[in-house]
């Protein structure tokens, strides 16, 4: 049970996301009944599937939250934004209450939830007999069950409509189920059977006189025809207290009174039986339903289990085998290279090949498309831009771009920090935007693309832009740059990204929370990417973020420094050139001149060779850093490499100038080099 | 051979209960997402029981009956709806559309195979 418990809470999670994006699109579509209806129907699932697995308070309150779609979904109501926003922090709410072993703090959290959507309901539904009236509060009338083994005595007539088969119904099953109840005499009676010409296969003809004796109480009786009563006739009487069965004489005279259409008292009468209120067993609660034909689709979201779920960590391990795989294979290669057998050859092209598909297959099992996450952003916009009374749009735009899932993770939290930011500090409030002859309503956009290797996502608003003089200003006093300093519009705008830096002179409950961009870029940059800012005073204000498809495989330039092998990303290599001693100045600033551009350099063989001699003539390798270039020179390149990065454990994790090793064919290291650090560490 | 009974439900943890469940008792299974999903089960296959839920995205529960029963082989079939209502109203447009019967949520297994002798051995 554990197992599915589980499993339903992700399910639960998998609800939340989707009433989140339904909700929203709501607040554009009040009319939309799809969404309505998805809603209604998630909110009914957890109320049912909630109870079963033990998580009661969820379940309770989603069945108040599901009274107040029902409202709407009857169109008694159109949905407005204050059910919306209630809905939405209801769904934050029942995320605390997904517990099984609730505290004093859950049941307050669910009585405060309950009380607000009842008030909710009461106020959009005046009357209130509307909802959940027929509710049956009524104890359950329950059956004079008792204790000791005394059995009682019943008849039953059951006669079947002659179309009971048409619902799959087979009742012998249910004089089956009676014949477990108790001791049966069950008479059938053939009465009503028609000629073999006017016989129809199809129907019901056989009707049954039952007398059973048992220690179960009427309604259990009852409860074997729960679902023919109404496509039979059932009559269940008490013959007798005690097992009279096999006193015939009692059976003969209780079908005679029968006959007579007299009224048959049951012998020994020792309670009043006023249990035929009910014929239903249960009743949990009843609601006023709309029962109309549910729209064929669904607006937004589809089930489907053409897919099943995989345990992410299953699929981290199965990336690392196939990692495992690959370093393998490609020893396999280096040998077959030796031993010149043609056999071995061919089964190690094939092995090759067949690699190579897996790993691409493994490769493309660990992608996720950025939609996945896409509700969070509309989320935090709906949110804020209520908090801050400002009205904006999300625009998206290739949000079906996929990236590898632990990217994914870890991208969420800068792309709702630069979201944050640009309402907050870009989008201006109303007035000033209508002052700029703006529309009113800011726009924040998000657009993603898959560029080469990397993925490029921009975030924009058409917000009042970055003002480079106010932040040189800052800047300075903050101490982050001298007076001094000659920098470049665009390394001004960059300045933002450094610790301590805050632009809004206030700090605002939204951001400013001592938490500055510096972090977006130190996250975004832990994941080998980068982050730039493009922007116009009183236009935009443009972040482009470029990541890695994966994590863990990256296509790199081999490139051997003395004995040692180093893996340069290839995202971040722009070109590579044949150098000597004299072309590299070692002067105080240490430029090297390429086609005509002095380019910074870090010699390679200096900083980490210490034993074999410099070699006359090197190999620098361009890299961008930021919008400069940096040199990183090499004693050879040997090949581009696809490698498969493992992580250099827990020893080394000090240095930060390499970002993990990929193990070469012949069994040598080779590091792989993160070259934003390596660059501001040397440069 | 053991009885076939599909399920459809959009729920997963509770196809998957259902599922486990019934295979424990010894029933042969198979799991349906939704109404649509789960017409495509009987082509080919001998179903012997149909476990539906109401409310369904693309095929609600009573859709699904109503075609499950113009199938030629399937007029008879048992078919057990899948609820938490218990108002007469769903349960009746259930039937009328021609479901056997009805299964309350929250259950447990042991109520499960209890309806479920009600119509399938």
């Amino acid at each position: 049970m554990i197992l599915f418990q589980e499993r339903f809470k992700e399910e639960v999670r998998e609800y939340f996301e989707r009433l989140e994006s339904g909700l929203l699109l709501l607040e554009h579509e009040p009319e939309n009944f799809q969404v309505i209806d998805e809603i209604f129907r998630i909110m009914h699932s957890m109320k049912g599937s909630g109870g079963m697995f033990g998580f009661d308070l969820l379940s309770d309150v989603t069945h108040d939250l599901e009274s107040l779609f029902d409202i709407f979904r009857s169109k008694k109501m159109q949905v407005n934004s204050e059910v919306i926003s209630f809905t939405l922090s209801s769904i934050d709410g029942l995320q605390h209450l997904l517990t099984q072993e609730p505290t004093e703090e859950h049941y307050l959290l669910a009585k405060k939830l309950k009380e607000e959507a009842v008030m909710l309901i009461k106020k959009l539904n005046p009357s209130p007999a509307e909802i959940n009236s027929d509710e049956n509060t009524n104890e359950r009338v329950v059956g004079n069950r008792p204790l000791d083994a005394n059995q009682i005595t019943y008849f039953i007539a059951f006669k079947p409509n002659e179309n009971i088969f048409e619902n799959g119904t087979n009742p012998l099953y249910l004089i089956d189920e009676l014949n477990a109840l108790g001791e049966c005499n069950t008479q059938m009676s053939f009465d009503q059977l028609p000629d073999l010409m006017q016989l129809d296969p199809g129907k019901c003809y056989t009707t049954w006189e039952i007398f059973i004796a048992t220690t179960e109480d009427i309604e259990t009786l009852q409860d074997v025809f729960i679902f023919v009563n109404d496509k039979a006739t059932i009559e269940i009487e008490k013959v007798s207290t005690g097992n009279v069965i096999h006193v015939e004489a009692i059976l003969a005279d209780f079908l005679n009174t029968r006959i007579n259409s007299e009224t048959w008292t049951p012998l020994e009468p020792e309670l009043a039986e006023d249990i035929f209120q009910e014929d239903e067993k249960t009743v949990v609660l009843t609601e006023t339903k709309q029962s109309g034909e549910t729209p064929k689709t669904a607006a937004f979201s589809n089930t489907t289990v053409d897919s099943i779920r995989v345990d992410s960590q299953k699929i981290d391990q199965y990336m690392n085998l196939v990692s495992e795989l690959i370093t393998a294979q490609s020893r396999l290669d280096m040998l077959s290279l030796k031993l010149h057998n043609s056999d071995l050859e061919l089964i190690t092209e094939s092995i090759e090949k067949i690699s190579r598909q897996l790993r691409d297959n493994a490769f493309d099992m660990s992608l996720i498309p950025l939609q996945s996450i896409a509700v969070r952003f509309k989320r935090l916009i709906h949110d804020l831009s209520k908090t801050l009374d400002k009205q904006v749009e999300l625009a998206t735009d290739g949000l079906d771009t996929e990236l590898d899932k632990s990217i994914i993770e870890k991208l969420i939290e800068p792309l709702l920090h630069i979201i944050r930011n640009s309402l907050d500090h870009g989008i201006e409030n109303k007035e000033e935007r209508a002052a700029k002859s703006k529309n009113e309503v800011g726009t924040i956009s998000i657009k993603a693309s898959t560029v080469g290797s990397y993925v490029q996502i921009e975030i924009s608003d058409d917000g009042r832009g970055l003002d480079a003089a106010k932040i040189r200003t800052k800047a300075i006093a903050k101490g982050i740059i001298t007076e001094h300093d000659k920098l470049s519009e665009y390394e001004i705008f960059n300045l933002i990204f450094e610790p301590g830096f805050s632009t809004s002179e206030l700090v605002t409950d939204v951001s400013g929370r001592g938490v500055g961009l510096d972090v977006v870029r130190r996250k975004v940059q832990e994941m080998r990417g980068s982050v730039e800012i493009e922007s116009e005073l009183n236009l935009f204000t443009k972040f482009i973020l470029k990541l890695p498809l994966s994590l863990s495989i990256i296509d790199g330039l081999l490139t051997r420094v003395g004995d040692n092998y180093y893996v340069i990303p290839s995202s971040a290599v722009k070109k590579i050139f044949m150098v000597n001693q004299q072309m590299l100045k070692k002067d105080f600033r240490q430029v090297v001149e390429l086609e005509g551009n002095q380019i910074p350099y870090m010699n390679m063989h200096e900083e980490f060779e210490t034993e074999l001699d410099l070699p006359e003539n090197q190999y620098a390798v361009t890299v961008s850093y930021g919008n400069q270039s940096f040199g990183l020179v090499v004693d050879e390149v040997v090949r581009e490499y696809q490698a498969v990065i493992k992580s250099l454990g827990k020893l080394l994790n000090s240095q930060d100038i390499f970002s993990g090793a990929s193990i070469l064919g012949n069994g040598q290291l080779a590091l792989v080099i993160d070259t934003n650090k390596i660059i501001q560490k040397y440069s | 051979m053991s009885k076939q009974i599909l399920i459809a439900d959009d729920s997963e943890s509770i196809r998957e209960v259902l599922a486990f469940s019934l295979r424990n008792a010894g029933y042969e299974v198979f799991v349906a997402c939704d109404g649509e999903d789960a017409l495509r089960f009987f082509d080919g296959r001998t179903i012997d029981l149909l476990l539906t839920d109401f409310h369904m995205p693309n095929m609600n529960g009573l859709e699904l009956i109503r075609n499950v029963r113009n199938l030629e082989n399937y007029t008879f079939l048992p078919i057990l709806v899948l609820t938490t209502e218990n108002q007469k109203n769903i349960i009746k447009e259930a039937r009328d559309a021609g479901a056997t019967g009805w299964l309350l949520k929250p259950f447990n297994t042991e109520k499960l195979i209890q309806t479920l002798r009600k119509v399938i051995r």
